[in-house]
């Protein structure tokens, strides 16, 4: 059997040489444009943008910080930049339907040439309308069809009148209307009179009256019906006055427009709209909402508020692009995705109209690209229903969040939906994607390109050397000074501890470029053009510095005795374990001291973390597992019957993750076996059944955390740190502890198996069963199954004994 | 002779109302002057005894303006309208009159309207009377009451329209009689509240007789910050007059009493073709002075 090995210091830490870089500094580099390490992710993305058939939108998955937005932005722009620039979207008044206002498709460019053509012609007819109905020509027409009415008018009462005083009647009027009075000498009839006249001659009267009562009915029952008419001349008369006034103007207007239809017909609707409304245009501009009851009311917008419908409120404008649009909505709420109607307040009262229809970023982005965070677009309410919506429809429906959810019935606007194609790209993290595509149906039929981002990528030669081109890219982005080959390399083999492998690099930028600034800032405290290997330690050490108040006040604890923690001699059932702490960004390693104690009893392991429901599900895994390996290596032939209480000391927080169930089995050896373990060794890794030890995270942080305690207390060169084998490759350690190795003051050993542990930890041979199936007298393993088969005897003992005093 | 502040006042306007909507707007003309001359205004509304005896008819019935039917007159129903009426013309007039602040006093009387109307004016400088206004009944001519207070020669005023009234210039006929010395003065009077124009028309046979009359109107307007246009005619020649005054864009005409006005047919003429308001001075007015 293999023994546990002592590491040698080159295994330890994976150095980066500066000499393998051929620059003086990073200034010296090409630009790096392409994304590096992400080519599964680009193969996804380049897929998805290139496919164009509905559903095939992009979800780009990685952790915050992986740099995939600036990237995914710059090759969005350089495709979008080649394709075609999408049509210009104007909403127009709908003389038709004024609640639905028109969508207005324009060639690129000729959004705003229509804006502001209808602007000039509107100010145009402001001038020319006013002019023609002041003119003399057109008064004098006017003045022809009152006079007419006014003479036919004149003419009926007038003859009526003669009538009347031929008859000897009078026409008199009353608060209320006429009555007919028969004169006499020019004065009425008196009662008295009347009573005198001979009765034929009061019938001839009574007839008179009665007869020109009729006419009179007659022509007051005419009158209303000439007044019509007169209107409706009038109205002839200024409908010719406004064709002509108006009529070149527009149709020049719909000459420029002859190629698009649907604004030339547009164009003609506004014509006859101008005819039949022409009096709007004489009305004088300023409206009386200037001031009601002598209270100034805020300032109606521009014009007046009826002569707002002949405007053009252009929603998408490309005039100025070339290309695909690429858009990214930092705030992705309901409404900046579809766009909203807005209201203005007029004394008191809120009304819109299509010129307050507000353009979302889909309107923006049509025709291209839309780049949203899945989750902010989560977190805002109805945003990502929402967007579903205009992606399942192929076309932007700008509702109230009121009127999608039916909550208000209030007339609002309805503007017409607007077709759009839109390739959106949501970036967010894997658990999002996860999350959606389990529980969200229509999630996978709308987002059917997931491109994965790694977050770290292999370390090599040549990717060494992309990673100095990407330092000097964002140095020089963020006007940082220069890395030279140390800096680089320096920052490289943090790069790989931070992604806890010597053989990975991080693809996190959000933590590169952090580091880079902070080694810049000291580069320049130090008056250092180019930033060197000493500028970027003095950023990690001064990092980890500004973060490690608590590392620190442990560390004291441990010195002081407060926690107990030996790192000397020998005790049974006693060893050092090794767990991580993650404060925030700051993660550190610290001894545990696990302890097992062993009884007779059923054959249970008892987990005191467990118990106090202090441990987590994985660790009483862990536990549990060290039962199963216990019965199966040492009780084939007798139950097991210890009773074994495993706990860590002084923790008083919860405790998760298996890395110490290796631990936890050496005590349990120790206890059962009556062997001492070493104290001066930490022990760290997981274990299975069959008593192999497993990988664990984490293992810088914890190597770490026992080194400086050990560091504090004095070095012995009798004190290490065991690790599985497998996790030898994750070793990027700190210089101190290299150093330590190398001068033989402290040692690293790695296991595969708990044999292999254990006989370090103990120093006394675990022992093989041989042939015969025994193992090897005073190896560890016989000293454990002794025991046990000690419990298991005494145990039976025990259970006859009580089965005896109950037959008696 | 020159205007004496005596011979200019207008102290007291007689206003005859009833609530048509001529009779309002020749209302707000009257306040207007009213203001501009600091006269009081005496509100007068007369319910017409020819109407209630007429309604006691047994063929009465009522043309209603509104739907053009009939309905059976009675007495008391038409003294109700008057006095709704009556209610409605005093309220007018107070609210017009308050917010001028100009002096008023109201009164209702029943009787035959022009006899009232001639009662009630002895007390007032001037009488202001709206147009026969009924928007269907265009035909203009002059009723009873304009014509008795032709008659009778009290000043008068026709109040067209107020708009017009103070903005365009004065224009009186002058023929150098004391009545049209009267009626100068008037003219100046509301001319001054006005535009400041004043075109003269002088009645005269010859051109010595216009130098006259020149003469003597610069005497009398001596000072006045007027701006005066003149025009001479022929009195004789009644169809060049009326011509020349129908020409004439004014806001006010001022016609002193004479034989030319005596006659009602070249009045209704005026009234017919021009837009505008009509004062009438007469002998009496004329008289009235010299007792001063």
């Amino acid at each position: 059997m293999d023994k546990a090995r002592a590491l040698p210091p080159d295994l330890l830490f994976r150095r980066c040489e500066p000499q393998q870089f051929k620059f003086k500094t990073t200034a010296e580099l090409e630009e790096l444009t392409e994304i590096i390490g992400q080519s599964r992710a680009l193969e996804a993305i380049q897929f998805g943008i290139g496919i164009q058939q509905p559903g095939f939108n992009l979800f780009l998955l990685g952790s915050p910080g992986t740099g995939e937005y600036a990237a995914v932005r710059r090759f969005l722009e350089q495709k979008a930049a080649k394709e075609k620039t999408p049509s210009d979207w104007c909403y127009v008044h709908n003389f038709d339907h004024s609640e639905r206002p028109r969508a207005l498709e324009l060639p690129p460019g000729r959004g705003p040439a229509l804006r502001d053509d209808v602007t000039r012609l509107v100010e145009e007819l402001r001038q020319a309308i006013p002019g023609a109905f002041e003119s003399e020509t057109y008064r004098a027409q006017k003045q022809v069809i009152d006079q007419e009415v006014k003479d036919r008018q004149e003419k009926a009462f007038e003859e009526i009148q003669q009538e009347a005083e031929a008859k000897g009647v009078a026409l008199l009027r009353t608060p209320t209307g006429i009555v007919l009075a028969p004169m006499r000498k020019d004065e009425v009839i008196s009662p008295e009179e009347l009573r005198q006249i001979p009765d034929a001659e009061l019938k001839r009267i009574e007839g008179d009256i009665n007869e020109l009562q009729k006419k009179l009915q007659t022509a007051l029952r005419q009158a209303p019906e000439w007044e019509r008419e007169r209107r409706e001349k009038t109205k002839e008369l200024n409908r010719e006055v406004t064709i002509l006034a108006v009529g070149h103007l527009i149709e020049d207007l719909r000459k420029r427009y002859e190629d698009l239809p649907e604004v030339t017909e547009y164009l003609g609707k506004m014509r006859q709209d101008i005819i039949d409304n022409v009096d709007e245009f004489l009305t004088p501009p300023e409206h009386p909402f200037a001031a009601v009851m002598a209270i100034p009311q805020p300032r109606a917008p521009k014009g007046s508020p009826f002569l707002r419908r002949y405007q053009v409120n252009l929603l998408a404008d490309h005039s100025k692009n070339h290309g695909a649009p690429v858009v990214y909505e930092d705030n992705p709420s309901y409404q900046n995705l579809v766009g909203q109607v807005e209201y203005m307040a007029q004394l008191g009262a809120l009304s819109t109209d299509f010129n307050l229809i507000r353009a979302g970023a889909l309107h923006r982005a049509n025709g291209g690209y839309l780049i949203l965070d899945a989750r902010k677009l989560l977190m805002q309410p109805y945003a990502w229903e929402g967007l579903k919506r205009v992606l399942r429809s192929s076309q932007i429906r700008i509702e109230s969040l009121g009127q999608m959810l039916s909550l208000v019935s209030t007339m609002s606007l309805e503007p017409e939906p607007i077709p759009v194609r839109t390739k959106v790209v949501l970036l967010g993290e894997r658990q999002l994607y996860y999350l959606l595509s389990a529980f969200d149906p229509e999630f996978n039929d709308l987002f059917k390109v997931g491109a994965d981002f790694d977050d770290a990528m292999d370390r090599s030669a040549e990717n060494d050397t992309l990673y100095a081109r990407l330092i000097g890219t964002i140095a020089r982005q963020d006007g940082l000074n220069p890395f030279g080959p140390s800096g680089v390399a320096r920052v490289i083999e943090h790069s790989s501890r931070v992604a806890g492998d010597s053989e990975k690099l991080l693809t996190q930028q959000r933590e590169l470029v952090d580091l880079l600034r902070e080694s810049d800032y000291w580069a320049r405290a130090a008056s250092r053009p180019a930033v060197t290997a000493a500028d970027v330690q003095k950023a990690i050490d001064a990092r980890t510095h500004r973060a490690d108040r608590v590392r620190e006040r442990l560390q004291e604890e441990y010195l002081k005795g407060t926690l107990l923690i030996d790192t000397k001699g020998e005790r049974v059932g006693q060893v050092n374990g090794l767990s991580v702490v993650q404060l925030g960004g700051f993660a550190f390693g610290h001894p545990v001291r696990i302890t097992a104690r062993v009884r007779l009893g059923k054959g249970e392991v008892i987990d005191i973390e467990r118990e106090v429901e202090l441990g987590g599900p994985i660790h009483s895994k862990g536990v549990l597992i060290l039962s199963g390996f216990l019965g199966a290596r040492y009780a084939h032939e007798h139950p097991l019957s210890l009773s074994a209480s495993l706990v860590f000391e002084q923790s008083y927080s919860g405790v998760e993750g298996d890395s110490a169930s290796s631990a936890e089995l050496y005590a349990l050896l120790s206890a059962l076996s009556g062997l001492g373990i070493k104290q001066s060794l930490a022990v760290t890794g997981s274990v299975n059944q069959h008593g192999q030890v497993q990988a664990i995270g984490g293992v810088n942080e914890k190597i770490e955390g026992f080194f400086d305690l050990c560091k504090a207390r004095g070095l012995t060169a009798e004190q290490g740190v065991l690790i599985p084998a497998s996790n030898v490759r994750h070793l990027m350690l700190r210089s101190d502890v290299v150093e330590a190795v190398e001068s033989g003051q402290f040692r690293i050993y790695s296991a595969e198996t708990i044999d292999q542990g254990i006989e370090l930890l103990t120093g006394v041979p675990a022992g093989e069963r041989d042939t015969s199936g025994k193992f090897p007298p005073d190896s560890v393993n016989y000293k454990v199954e002794a025991r046990l088969i000690e419990l298991a005897e005494k145990r039976q003992i025990a259970g006859q004994a009580r089965k005896g005093e109950g037959e008696t | 002779v020159s205007l004496s502040k005596d011979m200019r006042a207008i102290r007291r306007i007689l206003v005859a109302l009833d609530a048509s909507p001529r009779s309002l707007s020749a209302l707000q003309a009257a306040v207007e002057l009213a203001a501009k001359t600091e006269a009081e205004l005496a509100g007068l509304f007369v319910e017409d005894e020819d109407l209630l005896s007429l309604a006691e008819a047994p063929f009465a019935r009522e043309i209603l303006y509104s739907t053009a039917s009939q309905v059976a007159l009675n007495r008391s129903g038409m003294e109700r309208k008057f006095k709704a009426q009556a209610e409605q013309a005093r309220k007018a007039l107070a609210a017009a009159a308050d917010r001028a602040r100009v002096r008023w006093t109201f009164r209702t009387v029943r009787g035959k309207v022009a006899a009232e109307v001639l009662a009630a004016a002895g007390g007032a400088d001037l009488l202001s009377l709206g147009r026969e206004g009924w928007s269907a009944v265009r035909r203009p001519r002059i009723g009873s009451t304009v014509l008795a207070v032709m008659a009778e020669a009290l000043p008068a005023l026709i109040l067209c329209d107020r708009e017009r009234m103070f903005t365009l210039p004065v224009l009186i006929c002058y023929d150098g009689t004391a009545v049209a010395q009267r009626a100068l003065a008037t003219a100046v009077q509301v001319a001054e509240a006005g535009a400041k124009v004043l075109i003269l028309v002088l009645l005269a046979k010859d051109p010595e007789e216009v130098r006259t009359l020149k003469e003597e109107t610069a005497q009398l307007l001596k000072g006045s910050p007027l701006r005066l246009h003149y025009r001479s005619v022929d009195p004789e020649n009644e169809a060049n007059l009326l011509r020349i005054l129908k020409s004439e864009k004014a806001g006010v005409l001022v016609l002193p009493a004479g034989k030319l006005f005596a006659r009602r047919e070249p009045i209704e003429g005026l009234m017919r073709d021009l837009e505008t308001s009509l004062m009438f001075l007469g002998a009496r007015a004329a008289s009235e002075l010299e007792q001063r």
